[in-house]
């Protein structure tokens, strides 16, 4: 089945904007309407393509952030001197075009055949990804149990909260906020370590299936403790986010 | 032509009045894109040096302490990399590559400069001389930073800027002309900005 | 600016090869480490996009994008890459694509 779809290469389509929702204020998840879409697994990602009135293009890729099965979504966090993010997130509205190819990479992807439990470390828009493999779980009825350890600067910052708040049966979600806490907060402070890993994650003996994502110094801090902590490093899979890169 | 993006309109514009500044297909940033093909090299002062070398052999070396001793200059320029973005009027200090030449007998055409991480990158020696290239230590004023080639990179602003190899170490001085790092993989020979010679055959 | 992972270059794999390939696995020419592509370091922010070993940092591959069309101009570094597990690929018939010592890096499987 994956090589019939992409025999040929990925082809480049036109999907129209259905909805641009504001996450945080930095944040929007857009949804669109791809009438060739070929559908999707939960992590995987897209690629999206600008293109301005003199014929300049940019590219970015994004994680899908819906299910398989749901309309095409990617959350897109505004980054500061970004040339993408700041049109995703500003001007980009329901109506307009948006030329987009995926689904892309077949790495970070779980089914609930894959089993767990499920260990999900998540740094600031590292969480769309893992959303998405959440939604698949509830749809398809799965009871995999599965633990989200979510790193946000602030509360504000926090994606999908409503969303992450009203987790099914199975599914226990932490929080860890780096800069800045509310009042009364009875969540964690503080930068992932292996110390808080092991207080919120999954004893090595569960056998755990893991997905990191966010930025690469993130990524790299929490797959090192988890192996530390005696997670099979096979059993452990990464995606690294960029950061600015100095553009 | 795909469809146009509504609204979207990219960050980087010629300032009014300064097009001829701009070499065709490029745009310009206020920022400072970190590019690389690897991971960022931290040689300790202490060890570093800067060499011109032939034929395997050494023919003048320089310490961290002896380069900063020899006369430096400040420039401003403009730097065009070919990922297509220009930064018009850098400020940097370093020393002339005609200072360090001067200090060796040499006759030979070509040059490959050879840097911190293994990356290298070719010229004609005509390129690096006459006020045209730089070993530069200094960016806006302040110590080069090692993300954009600290603690010295070479500076040659009128070809496109992965010429201007960042950690460089030396320049070896060569009968024959060799390709460098992106020379070898399809990147122009020479690189000139103003004729777009981006890919080997442009 | 910290470098990616193969993840990165999931658009570029299929581009070059024409399939998905961030599941493949690759051999390190330098140090024999196994892993994914996914897995590889990767610097994209350079006239090129570099992937390095993770272990040895070798280059593994070299993809530049000119005149609109992405190549593959290196893969020296490679021993090879496999779109099956290595253990299997004695009893499976997989693609495999093998780097000899002289290989000059175009991409031979398309």
């Amino acid at each position: 089945m994956e090589r019939t779809a992409l025999r040929g290469g990925l082809r480049w389509q036109t999907a129209t904007v259905t909805s641009v929702i504001q996450e945080t204020a930095s944040v929007v998840t857009i949804e669109v309407d791809a009438p060739d879409w070929p559908g999707h697994r939960a992590g995987q990602h897209l690629e999206v393509r600008l293109t301005a009135e003199d014929g300049y293009q940019a590219e970015r890729q994004y994680s899908i952030a819906s299910a398989p099965g749901e309309p095409v979504a990617i959350t897109v966090e505004r980054l500061e001197n970004g040339e993408v993010s700041p049109y995703l997130t500003e001007e980009l509205r329901a109506g307009d075009e948006l030329e987009l190819r995926g689904p892309i990479a077949e790495y970070f992807v779980w089914e609930p055949g894959d089993g767990g439990p499920l260990m999900l470390v998540a740094g600031g828009s590292g969480v769309v990804p893992l959303r998405s493999i959440l939604r698949h779980r509830q749809r398809t009825g799965s009871d995999v149990p599965a633990r989200l350890l979510y790193s946000a600067r602030t509360w504000p910052d926090v994606i999908y909260r409503d969303e992450l708040d009203k987790q099914p049966e199975g599914v226990e979600v932490s929080y860890t906020l780096t800069r800045g806490h509310p009042p009364g907060w009875t969540g964690h402070t503080g930068r992932i370590n292996q110390a808080l890993l092991e207080l919120v994650g999954w004893p090595a003996e569960a056998n755990p299936r893991v997905y990191i994502c966010g930025p690469t110094s993130f990524v790299e801090t929490a797959a090192a403790a988890l192996v530390g902590l005696g997670y099979p490093p096979e059993r452990v899979k990464t995606e690294r986010f960029g950061a600015t890169g100095g553009r | 032509m795909p469809p146009v993006s509504r609204g979207f309109r990219h960050l980087h514009r010629a300032p009014a009045g300064q097009e001829d500044r701009v070499p065709p297909g490029q745009y310009v940033t206020d920022g400072f894109p970190v590019l690389s093909a690897g991971p960022t090299p931290h040689t300790p002062l202490e060890q570093w040096t800067f060499s011109i070398t032939q034929g395997g052999q050494t023919k003048k070396s320089w310490t961290w302490q002896e380069f900063r001793a020899l006369p430096a200059e400040n420039l401003t320029t403009d730097i065009h990399c070919v990922t297509r973005w220009s930064k018009l009027d850098t400020m940097w200090q370093g020393v002339s590559v005609d200072t360090l030449l001067d200090q060796v007998e040499h006759d030979a055409p070509y040059v490959l400069a050879f840097c911190d991480g293994g990356y290298t990158t070719n010229l004609p020696i005509e390129d690096l001389m006459g006020g045209q290239a730089w070993v530069a230590y200094n960016y806006d004023g302040q110590p080069l930073e090692s993300e954009h080639g600290g603690p010295a990179r070479l500076l040659v602003p009128h070809l496109y800027f992965w010429k201007s190899a960042k950690w460089v170490r030396g320049l070896e001085l060569r009968d024959h002309d060799k390709p460098g790092f992106w020379e070898t993989y399809g990147y122009h020979n020479y690189g000139d900005p103003w004729k777009e010679q981006r890919y080997a055959g442009d | 600016m910290d470098a990616l992972d193969g993840n990165a270059i999931g658009g570029m794999l299929i581009d070059v090869f024409g399939t998905e390939m961030t599941v493949a696995s690759s051999t390190c020419g330098t140090c024999g480490a196994i892993r994914p592509v996914a897995e590889l370091v990767v610097y994209m922010q350079a006239p090129g996009t570099v992937v390095r070993c993770r272990t040895c940092g070798s280059v593994l591959m070299v993809f530049i994008k000119a005149h609109g069309v992405t190549c593959i101009v290196d893969m020296a570094g490679m021993a090879s890459l496999s779109r099956t597990e290595p253990a299997l690929s004695a009893k499976r018939n997989p693609e495999q694509i093998n780097m000899p010592n002289e290989q000059t890096g175009r991409d031979t499987e398309r």
